[in-house]
């Protein structure tokens, strides 16, 4: 994933956000302020089992930059190289969105989506340690409101 | 040496009639996919196995999720504000004709809507297709997995997809 941001430095605006464990901890702390937020309690557990969270951007209007064929490579490489498996996939006009993620039995494990819109192609990697079940208490909670 | 070369061969054979089975729905949807035009929805068996692992709350969707846990695979392939509406349905009716049994069609004054089906040996469906064609537009949707009609009946229920209401009231007699 790297790489292919590396790839369009220079040819685009690209940028990178890394969230780490430390700013994750901070932002869970900064929930367990309302400790009387069923919401807030909730997405603090899962905050907990996420260890990193990285963000790439590409400028890529009209997708003039980085190209369906690019994005089909990049989706063909987590695959076959890193062992991710595709999860789900939508394209809609110039909009596509690639779920794919890497991990045991009952885990969420390392996510990546691949999201395109007209303006811009977003790599969002997600490493976790959530097990389905953190998941379902997501939707549970959520479901009740 | 020879008889297991002749065995091979013909577990090659097979696999090679197997795979060309069941790429009919999948050679219509490969013809269009790349088209930018068309919408494409895919969810893949994984996604279903991970569905399958999570615990619903009330009774009515613990249903749903037993019926959901069979599933192994969703595609939708739709295009919007289209002419080509009845010209597509026609099309991927024809590539189906063979391999499929029908199970439903509804022919209105502006559209034509089609469920077909492939069955096991035990009468179980292993695959529904449903196919709508417009005046203004076009929807195919391929769903794999084991099911009987009542749990068809139960999806048709349970999701929010065009044309699917017609099969609420199908029933396994």
């Amino acid at each position: 994933m790297r790489e292919f941001r590396n790839k369009y430095r220079g040819s685009a605006e690209v940028h990178t956000v890394n969230i780490g464990k430390f700013a994750l901890q901070l932002g869970s702390l900064c929930l367990s302020f309302d400790s009387e937020d069923a919401d807030a309690r909730a997405i603090k557990h899962a905050l907990k089992n996420v260890r990193k969270v990285k963000m790439y951007t590409i400028s890529n209007v009209k997708g003039a930059t980085v190209s369906y064929d690019d994005i089909a490579d990049l989706k063909s490489n987590l695959q076959r190289n890193e062992n991710f498996e595709m999860l789900m996939e939508v394209r809609e006009k110039g909009n596509l969105i690639h779920i794919l993620n890497k991990g045991k039995d009952d885990e969420l494990g390392n996510v990546v989506m691949l999201v395109q819109d007209e303006n811009d192609f977003l790599i969002v990697n997600l490493q976790t340690s959530l097990k389905i079940s953190d998941i379902n208490e997501l939707i549970h909670q959520f479901a009740s409101n | 040496m020879k008889r297991f070369l002749l065995l091979l061969l013909a577990v090659f054979a097979s696999f090679h009639l197997f795979a060309q089975q069941g790429s009919v729905i999948e050679r219509f949807f490969q013809k269009y996919e790349n088209d930018r035009s068309f919408t494409v929805i895919t969810i893949t068996p994984k996604m279903f196995s991970m569905f399958a692992k999570v615990d619903p709350g009330d009774a009515d969707a613990k249903n749903m999720m037993k019926v959901i846990q069979k599933l192994k695979g969703l595609r939708i392939l739709t295009k919007e504000s289209t002419k080509d509406g009845p010209r597509l349905y026609k099309e991927a009716a024809a590539f189906l004709g063979s391999d499929f049994e029908e199970l439903m069609t509804v022919r209105d004054k502006n559209s034509d809507l089609k469920f077909l089906v492939k069955e096991d040996a035990k009468g179980n469906i292993n695959e529904l297709v449903m196919l709508v064609g417009s005046s203004d537009e076009f929807l195919a949707m391929s769903l794999v997995g084991t099911l009987d009609l009542n749990e068809i009946s139960q999806i048709a229920n349970g999701v929010n997809i065009q044309g699917m209401d017609k099969l609420k009231n199908v029933k396994k007699k």
